[in-house]
């Protein structure tokens, strides 16, 4: 009898943590390297789905450091991403050139992903 | 398959130039306001408290209590010795013969994160151990024993007193100039020809003033791990080949034994603090507004080195000044016994922002040793099978991280506060010039914690500082093909 309770409440916890989370979309407009200043902190919770259209005037690569998500774009054909925020932390939203061999090089990140706690 | 290997590339080389000390990056949110306004309302709470306290009375400090160890200890101080010249001789050899690529080599990772970070906090939290691990005292000891079996002893020149600990100050000076300001801390051969150079002084600096006197004065790891080590609530006396034993004590208790340590040490840990929390600024917005007015290169190592020295320089100017106070308003005694008397309640609160610094990064980065060891050399060996392993960086949650460093960043300054008070009493005439000396350091110990909490927080408490200027990466952009 106990059991079933205990597998009923644990079967609800399930079915309703995915209900807090959300999907969060942000667009990044890359023009000569660098975001417009709003878009610079993108602000997530943990377990968010976050979703990332990206449209750029040079081919490259956008890399979120930590998370291990790449967006290939290039001019006329915008890249997206969709993918779980399934750790907390402050991620670099980096920019890579398409043939950047020097890739410990590059500049400062184009801007941040912030996936907070619930 | 290229873009793989970009994408390797670039989620393990992340660091931006400014930022490209030791080898990986840190994701660590800033802590929020709450956690913030609590930790410093909690800072200044304490430290009125602590100082009430110490006005109505003089707590008991509990001494420390010796055990002797079971038998099973010496066959294991020599397996850490054994332990100590085997890390050694592989990050020598990986470094000077692995691949160059710091993430595909273990010797980076093994520098830095292993042992300056890991093994530094299993010395200031349990015990320090340096004197086991050495691997340069152990190899010393090995090569003495050998000699000692085909010619006699030689006798060693005195170790010059006037140089006391000021060989180990230079060495801890280049040590943390490497890993925050110079361009080489991430590659694996360069690495390896610092810690040829550093070993070929060391065991010049033992055969010609002998061992001990040269670890205990320049060795400047035996000075460090020993100063973290005397927080440590355990300590190893080994006496040389004999049995050793074990002492326990309350936190931070080691740090009063003794006599009053030389100005050298002063420099030391003073250098150290520094160091620490230049590490931590050099993330924050008040370094991008720094930055730009200092001279410099384009991969900001020039900055970065000015930046450290001038944060050292302030700190030790900060104390001394302190000092020079505190002999003015009550000791009877000049600044300078003054500033040895009391440098060593400094070392929790330095202490403390490290934990709270590296906490999550150790965590994190630490779990690249296990992938490192299948592969030292980077020739894609799989030794362990674990060579394809990624850290998992879902380890820590932030939350427990802000606990953790609040917690840490207090319960240091707290105490530091404590010792402070301890030391007063001991060296003051009266209670009431004790109470009196130690207004000018609290408040020297408060401004300390206060910055270690306000560049934790950054960029939420942020210097507001003029929109960085992203100069360097509409050069790389130029690189690309346009289609």
């Amino acid at each position: 009898m106990r059991h079933w309770r205990c597998a009923l409440i644990g079967a609800a916890l399930l079915l309703a943590a995915p209900a807090h989370a959300e999907e969060k979309s942000f667009a990044l407009a890359i023009e000569r390297g660098k975001v417009p200043p709003e878009m610079r902190v993108l602000k997530v919770k943990r377990g968010d789905t976050v979703h990332i259209d990206a449209t750029t005037d040079r081919a490259a690569v956008i890399h979120v450091h930590g998370l291990r998500v790449e967006i290939a774009a290039a001019p006329g054909k915008p890249g997206s991403a969709t993918f779980p925020a399934s750790a907390t932390g402050r991620f670099p939203i980096q920019l890579h050139t398409a043939d950047d061999k020097s890739a410990h090089h590059h500049g400062p990140p184009l801007a941040h992903l912030e996936v907070h706690p619930k | 398959m290229k873009r793989g290997a970009l994408a390797l590339c670039a989620s393990l080389m992340g660091a931006t130039p400014a930022a490209a000390h030791a080898i990986a990056e840190r994701y660590d949110l800033p802590v929020p306001l709450g956690y913030f306004v609590a930790g410093s309302a909690a800072v200044v709470a304490v430290t009125f408290a602590i100082a009430a306290l110490f006005v109505f009375a003089a707590p008991h400090m509990r001494e420390e209590r010796r055990v002797h160890p079971p038998d099973s200890f010496c066959p294991l101080a020599h397996s850490v010795r054994g332990y100590g010249v085997a890390i050694f001789l592989l990050v020598l050899a990986a470094g000077l013969f692995g691949h160059e690529h710091p993430v595909r080599n273990i010797a980076p990772t093994m520098v830095w994160v292993g042992w300056w970070v890991g093994f530094g906090f299993l010395c200031a939290f349990v015990a320090d151990l340096w004197p086991l691990l050495n691997p340069w005292r152990t190899l010393f000891y090995l090569a003495e024993r050998w000699r000692h079996r085909h010619r006699a002893s030689r006798h060693h020149r005195p170790y010059p007193a006037k140089l006391a600990e000021w060989p180990a100050v230079a060495f801890m000076l280049l040590f943390v100039w490497i890993e925050i300001a110079s361009p080489f801390a991430s590659k694996p051969f360069a690495l390896a020809l610092c810690i040829l150079a550093y070993s070929a002084v060391t065991f010049a600096g033992m055969a010609m003033y002998g061992r001990e006197a040269w670890l205990n004065h320049a060795e400047t790891f035996t000075l460090m791990f020993g100063i973290l080590g005397r927080f440590a609530p355990l300590r190893i006396g080994a006496a040389e080949g004999q049995a050793g034993y074990i002492a326990l004590r309350p936190w931070g208790v080691g740090l009063l034994r003794g006599d009053p340590p030389s100005t050298a040490v002063v420099a030391f840990v003073l250098l150290l603090l520094s160091a620490v929390l230049f590490d931590g600024l050099l993330g924050t917005g008040l370094w991008r507004w720094l930055e730009p007015k200092l001279p410099g290169d384009r991969g900001g190592n020039v900055a970065a080195t000015l930046g450290l020295i001038g944060t050292w320089l302030v700190f030790f100017g900060a104390y001394l000044i302190t000092c020079a106070v505190m002999s003015a308003i009550a000791e009877r005694r000049g600044t300078l016994y003054v500033a040895r008397a009391y440098v060593l309640t400094l070392v929790p609160i330095a202490i403390g922002y490290n934990l709270a610094h590296n906490y999550s990064y150790l965590l994190i980065q630490g779990q690249e040793i296990l992938r490192l060891v299948s592969d030292p050399f980077g020739l894609d060996w799989n030794l362990f099978g674990t060579a394809t392993r990624t850290p998992n960086i879902d380890i820590v949650d932030a939350r427990t991280t802000w606990y953790v460093a609040i917690g840490a960043i207090v319960g240091g300054h707290i105490i530091a506060v404590w010792l402070a008070h301890v030391v007063a009493l001991r060296i003051s005439a009266t209670r009431a010039v004790a109470i009196r000396a130690l207004v000018p350091l609290t408040i020297l110990m408060v401004i300390y914690t206060g910055a270690s909490l306000s560049i934790l927080a950054e960029p939420l408490v942020r210097f507001r500082a003029p929109d960085p200027d992203y100069t360097q990466t509409p050069l790389l952009i130029a690189q690309a093909p346009t289609r």
